[in-house]
């Protein structure tokens, strides 16, 4: 079977090496529901300065979870900026460009952490929750990812749930991390089961 | 060291030499006023007041200060070359991205002492003849991006900053923008493309930033420590920067010690420090040290028998190292060498921005290289093939990153080939270290190239 590289992961690569193409999660993003309304505004806020790209997609991955992609066409219609710039430097720069589906846990991958245990965290959370790093879990609450700017320095090995970095941290922390916060989605979910 | 108004992730190593990091802790970084009582803008006002912008270039000269983001170029060569570009509109960009993830150096200035970047900043615009001066946060620090904001408003609503800097003609009107944390978002030119609003891409040099950058004017581009250190000269005086250091690199660097050492973290030392000292300052390695991976992910191995060599540009750069991000990953005889070159290179190739396609693909290839060596099936002429392409890289690099990615593997195959071979003739990982199949066949045939080949390391 041909390898296919990381930079080659489209849906042609699969075509061609006779693999069942993994479906578009969300074929519809263009006619995505969102508030058009927050977005032209954070725009209109920074007046429309490019430098303020950044700024402007990290407001809006907080508002959305991340960055829709009619959020993006709009930035990029009211900014003036090409809309392939703006996707280029939405996807550089290590946006969420899906939906977010439950918490993301994003094990560190930089060299502090290595050396100092990230290896066994991320060994410990595969096996927690049953999938690999770069996967989601089949019920949709937990996707686990490695990143490398996680950016925790001293308090490694750092794991990030969502927006919070926590660290140092052994494989009986992060176990009780994803437990913590299953059993909040359960707790979460028990009221609205009940009234139905 | 306590340090409680700085994050947690940075931990002060007590002793080296510290300047920078002296205040940090003892000054309250959230006003201005704490600030001032350290002496802080009394450099500014001395260089605004009373001399010219050459008189101050002159200083910074004299001190001999060279820039602290990697390449170790003169800062008052790039001030001069932007000054002498004729433009109605310059800026000064203070790059505080982070492009190493590891390195903690800007991050923890920018959070204990934001003042001294903002003056610094203000004394670049000064000496560059800019009128516009931005600071680039990386945007997951969050602390530094408000401290930096709130530093930015003291400042201006002082007269340190902004509209006609304490009562002159000068104006430099600040401002403080979240950028991308992507590890090649930090090298100048890809900078300057992030805060134009396209990719964080770099772009081919010349024309040089300091005649036509951000908007296609003449842009400095310095990192957050090089501005500080700016400020302090300044602030003492040329000689009193140069009373420590060697006679090439004058002053002190902050260095980032990571991996297996008792007490990781930040230390300022001064230029010239020899590795082991700064290993000692840390704690010592945990167990018996192997290797120091100098200068971040395209860091180059220096052996533990050659840790005598002081940290500075030109003898870790004869050694196959650099100064890099001031980054020190500490191994030790747990780690596998062939693993962590792998990890660095891994690094490299993912962070790659896609711009120039031999680091792109090239890269990528080395690490899958590196994945059949540690796999134990190696094809033939897989040690050529990183040779090579370690040098094809190299050669078509657009930006220092690329240059430099393939160090960890040149070093280390030069330093321990026995690691490679035994890992790809035999299966066998000498530090215990990997995980590997026992059922494979050993390798019969010989692996050209793996040899230590001494001249494949060019310079950055």
């Amino acid at each position: 079977m041909p390898e296919i590289y990381d930079e080659r992961r489209d849906p042609n690569a699969y075509r061609r090496a006779g693999l069942p193409a993994r479906p578009m999660r969300n074929p519809a993003r263009w006619e995505e529901a969102i508030d058009t309304d927050f977005v032209n505004g954070v725009v209109d806020g920074y007046r429309a300065r490019p430098e303020a790209l950044v700024a402007i997609f990290t407001a809006v991955e907080a508002r959305f979870g991340y960055l829709p992609e009619r959020a993006l066409r709009l930035i990029s219609d009211r900014m003036t900026i090409h809309w392939a710039q703006v996707f280029g430097a939405a996807g550089l720069g290590g946006f969420r460009l899906l939906p977010a589906e439950g918490h993301l846990v994003t094990v560190c991958d930089c060299a502090a952490c290595r050396f100092s245990g990230g290896r066994e965290l991320l060994a410990a959370l595969e096996d927690e929750l049953g999938i690999r790093a770069g996967e989601s879990t089949d019920d949709g609450s937990f996707t686990l990812a490695t990143a490398a700017d996680v950016g925790a320095g001293s308090i490694a090995p750092a794991v990030r749930v969502d927006t919070l970095v926590y660290g140092p941290m052994t494989a009986e922390h992060v176990r009780h991390l994803v437990t913590e916060r299953r059993a909040a989605r359960g707790a979460a979910r028990q009221p609205a089961g009940t009234a139905s | 060291m306590a340090t409680a108004n700085i994050s947690p992730q940075i931990h002060l190593i007590e002793g080296g030499e510290p300047r920078l990091l002296a205040d940090i802790g003892r000054i309250d970084p959230e006003t201005l006023a704490s600030y001032r009582e350290h002496g802080g803008y009394t450099g500014l006002q001395r260089a605004i007041e009373r001399l010219s912008p050459l008189e101050m270039i002159a200083e910074i000269d004299a001190a001999g200060l060279r820039g602290r983001g990697g390449a170790g170029y003169a800062t008052a060569a790039k001030w001069r070359a932007a000054r002498e570009t004729a433009a109605d509109r310059k800026i000064v960009v203070a790059n505080l991205m982070g492009a190493d993830p590891t390195a903690l150096g800007d991050r923890a200035l920018a959070e204990g002492n934001p003042h001294q970047v903002v003056e610094g900043l203000v004394l670049a615009a000064f000496a560059a003849g800019a009128s516009e001066g931005i600071i680039a946060v990386r945007r997951d620090w969050t602390l530094a991006i408000q401290r930096l904001r709130t530093a930015v408003e003291e400042a201006t609503a002082a007269h340190l900053a902004g509209y006609l800097v304490l009562g002159t003609d000068v104006s430099v009107n600040v401002s403080v923008w979240e950028g991308s944390g992507a590890y090649v978002a930090g090298e100048e030119t890809a900078l300057i493309s992030a805060l134009a609003g396209d990719r964080g891409m770099p772009l081919i040099r010349p024309p040089y930033p300091s005649t036509r950058g951000l908007f296609g004017v003449p842009t400095v581009v310095q990192s957050g420590e090089t501005l500080a250190h700016a400020s302090w000269i300044l602030e003492h005086s040329a000689e009193a920067f140069g009373s420590v250091g060697t006679t090439a690199s004058k002053g002190t660097k902050l260095v980032t010690v990571l991996g297996r050492a008792v007490e990781p973290g930040l230390v300022e030392v001064a230029f010239g420090t020899p590795l082991l000292e700064i290993l000692t300052l840390a704690g010592g390695g945990i167990g018996t040290t192997k290797a120091i991976f100098a200068g971040g992910p395209g860091a180059g191995a220096v052996e533990a028998g050659g840790l005598e060599i002081g940290y500075d540009y030109e003898p870790l750069e004869a050694a196959g190292a650099l100064v890099g991000s001031g980054s020190l990953l500490v191994t030790n005889a747990d780690d596998c060498m062939v693993d962590t070159a792998r990890f660095l290179m891994d690094f490299s190739a993912r962070e790659a921005c896609g711009k120039a396609v031999p680091c792109r693909i090239g890269t990528r290839r080395m690490v899958e290289a590196l994945d059949r060596i540690l796999a134990a099936t190696p094809r033939p002429n897989d040690f050529v093939l990183l040779r090579e392409l370690s040098r094809k890289v190299a050669d078509t690099a657009l930006c220092h990153l690329e240059a430099i990615a393939s160090r960890p593997m040149l070093t280390t195959l030069e330093l321990f080939p026995d690691e490679y071979r035994s890992h790809a003739e035999r299966g066998v990982c000498l530090a215990g270290a990997c995980q590997l199949d026992r059922t494979l066949q050993p390798l019969a045939g010989p692996l050209p190239g793996l040899d230590p080949q001494p001249d494949t390391i060019g310079p950055a």
